[in-house]
């Protein structure tokens, strides 16, 4: 693995790859997980295997049984616990933030990857009850052998970046075929388009092929939610304190962001925020739709003190909300 | 007559202009008909206006203003037939103008019309506006600067919150922004421009205009209207629909639980950020 990787990279792979673990399902390679905590804690992505308990495969090729000790739902990240784990074996990965080319190690080994916006510059919401939201990174990396769920993201400087919570999924799959010209991570690689038609498919398979062939588009949370989530993983209690007033919100009309619900005990609901509230601005940052609402709730911290400026039958009121945690 | 000759003629009646610019326009609304009908309305309503001010506290409700203005304010008079039908719209449009432009001009700042600056403690339920002196309000420091409405229990005449909307800056519109929050005064103002609006031919709004619709003059209807269903939760495919509000802002992207084939993992859809796509936060 890792043959077409450069000498740098290699030497990345070569550094964290103790810290890699290989999760098995049955004997196909599910995901990965890397350790995160010297006594045996590691972190993976919920889609990489099912169940509370998984088998995985350590760099050494020896067995490990892990137990599920915790889930963060808002990233679905898990924490595991290897039962018998050495801790001299391998050192914990430390999260760090990094633009440009990454390493993604996936079921397949590691691969090439580039991130491709600034961290945060993507909202993601986590379609189920609580609709969560959360700043991500659109990654760009090659897809070969559909085995980029949870892919773990490392810097060149062997710093845990991201790790892939989800792939675009456009009309006509996410398939890609690059510029012919440059090879590499060109940027003639742009997003599959619905357009592709089955005769340019033809006629690309003729050209000889160099470079990825086949392109995915991804995000990762973005590197301060994965380092709130490795910290609060690896604290006494395992849980993760992301902040939250516990609300959900969608587009008021003709701007604002209207209340949909507000959940029972959340620090919005105990200050008073109720339904069909209409948010016009937090702390004195305009909230024109539920974009400028996440955008402005991603920048706060469980604790902080909001003054929210609420519209509620026609008269506009501040009222002070503290960020809780979930 | 468009509508920054109108602008121009409530200017002119309510004396915003410099004389130079009085003397020209009111030689060139003496020349056309209707701009003089329209100057004379205008002019009228600035002395039913000041004639409001002496209106008792314990007579003085939305029911008794709107009576006050339609009965005093807006008396029919004879026009052109060709032309009747621009008489109602733009005296009903220049009421509630003039009630907003004129207010910090010529109504005392302890006048019934003067937004009440609230307790909110006491202010609860719609039914405690009759709890409240009107005469009791502090003089404004109108501020141009301030945008956003009080903050807290509405006596804070300064807020810190500064919102960063823009709105059409009007002359004189200070005075209603310093209003802002009073909500007794935004009540009124609110129903005015209800009335107003029912008086006139429908605007085509503009989502690009500068500044929230629910500033100033009345707010937004007390009611939200024309939302997508909130249990709409899972948005089409690719772009949704909706009015873009704000074009340049990057999309939302929805992430599935299911995997994809085609990558091993979670789909992920892009949607618009100005579609109604519910988040939590």
């Amino acid at each position: 693995m890792g043959g077409d990787l450069t000498e740098r990279e290699q030497r990345v792979w070569k550094k964290i790859q103790p810290s890699v673990v290989y999760l098995l399902q049955g004997t196909t390679v599910s995901g990965t997980a890397t350790l995160i905590d010297r006594e045996g804690l590691f972190l993976a992505d919920r889609a990489a295997f099912a169940g509370a308990e998984v088998e995985g495969r350590a760099s050494d090729g020896n067995q490990v049984h892990f137990k599920l000790i915790a889930t963060d739902d808002p990233t679905q990240f898990v924490l595991l616990k290897a039962e018998t784990w050495n801790p001299a074996f391998a050192n914990p990965v430390t999260v760090g933030d990094s633009e440009g080319s990454l390493l993604a190690v996936t079921s397949n080994g590691p691969i090439r990857a580039e991130r491709n916006s600034k961290s945060g510059a993507y909202f993601g919401v986590l379609n189920n009850s609580s609709r969560r939201s959360m700043p991500l990174t659109e990654i760009r990396l090659e897809n070969t052998q559909a085995n980029l769920g949870g892919a773990l993201l490392f810097s060149l400087d062997g710093q845990l970046v991201g790790a892939l919570n989800a792939t675009l999924e456009v009309p006509g799959g996410q398939s890609n075929l690059q510029n012919r010209g440059g090879g590499g991570f060109g940027g003639g690689a742009g997003r599959s388009q619905s357009d592709a038609t089955t005769a340019t498919t033809a006629k690309m398979q003729l050209i000889p092929q160099y470079g990825p062939g086949m392109m995915a588009t991804g995000y990762s949370v973005s590197s301060k939610v994965l380092k709130r989530v490795v910290d609060g993983f690896v604290s006494p209690s395992h849980e993760v304190h992301h902040p939250t007033i516990g609300i959900i919100c969608g587009n008021a009309i003709p701007l604002g962001a209207l209340i949909d619900s507000v959940k029972d005990g959340s620090t919005a609901s105990k200050a008073g925020l109720r339904k069909n509230d209409i948010i016009m601005a937090i702390n004195g940052q305009a909230v024109q739709n539920q974009f400028d609402f996440i955008k402005v709730m991603s920048t706060q911290e469980v604790g902080a003190n909001l003054k929210v400026t609420v519209k509620r039958d026609g008269l506009v009121q501040t009222i002070d909300v503290t960020v809780g945690s979930r | 007559m468009n509508k920054k000759t109108e602008d121009q003629l409530v200017r002119l009646a309510f004396g915003d202009l410099t004389p130079e610019e009085a003397t020209r326009l009111q030689a060139e609304a003496e020349s056309h008909p209707d701009s003089a009908r329209a100057l004379d309305t205008y002019r009228r309503m600035k002395s039913e206006l000041r004639s409001l001010a002496d209106v008792p506290e314990d007579q003085l409700s939305k029911e008794r203003l709107r009576e006050a203005i339609l009965t005093r304010g807006l008396q029919e008079r004879p026009v052109k037939r060709s032309w009747s039908w621009l008489w109602m719209p733009t005296a009903a449009a220049a009421v509630a103008f003039g009630i907003t432009f004129a207010k910090g001009h010529f109504i005392r700042p302890d006048a019934p019309l003067t937004a009440s600056v609230l307790d909110s403690s006491v202010v609860k339920e719609p039914g405690d506006l009759g709890k409240i002196n009107p005469f009791s309000a502090k003089p404004h420091q109108p501020s141009l600067d301030s945008v956003v409405p009080p903050e807290g229990t509405f006596e804070d005449e300064t807020s810190n919150a500064t919102v960063a909307m823009t709105d059409t800056p009007r002359r004189g519109s200070n005075m209603s922004r310093s209003r802002h929050g009073g909500r007794e005064d935004s009540d009124v103002k609110e129903f005015l421009k209800d009335w107003a609006d029912s008086m006139t031919a429908p605007k085509a709004s503009n989502p690009e205009a500068s500044g929230p619709q629910f500033d100033h003059v009345g707010g937004a209807t007390p009611t939200v209207t024309g939302l997508r269903d909130p249990k709409d939760t899972m948005p089409p495919a690719g772009p949704a629909g909706e009015t873009v509000m704000s074009a340049s802002k990057p999309p939302i992207i929805l992430i599935q639980p299911e995997k994809d084939s085609s990558t091993g993992a979670r789909k992920a859809t892009e949607v618009e950020s100005a579609s109604n796509v519910l988040v939590g936060g």
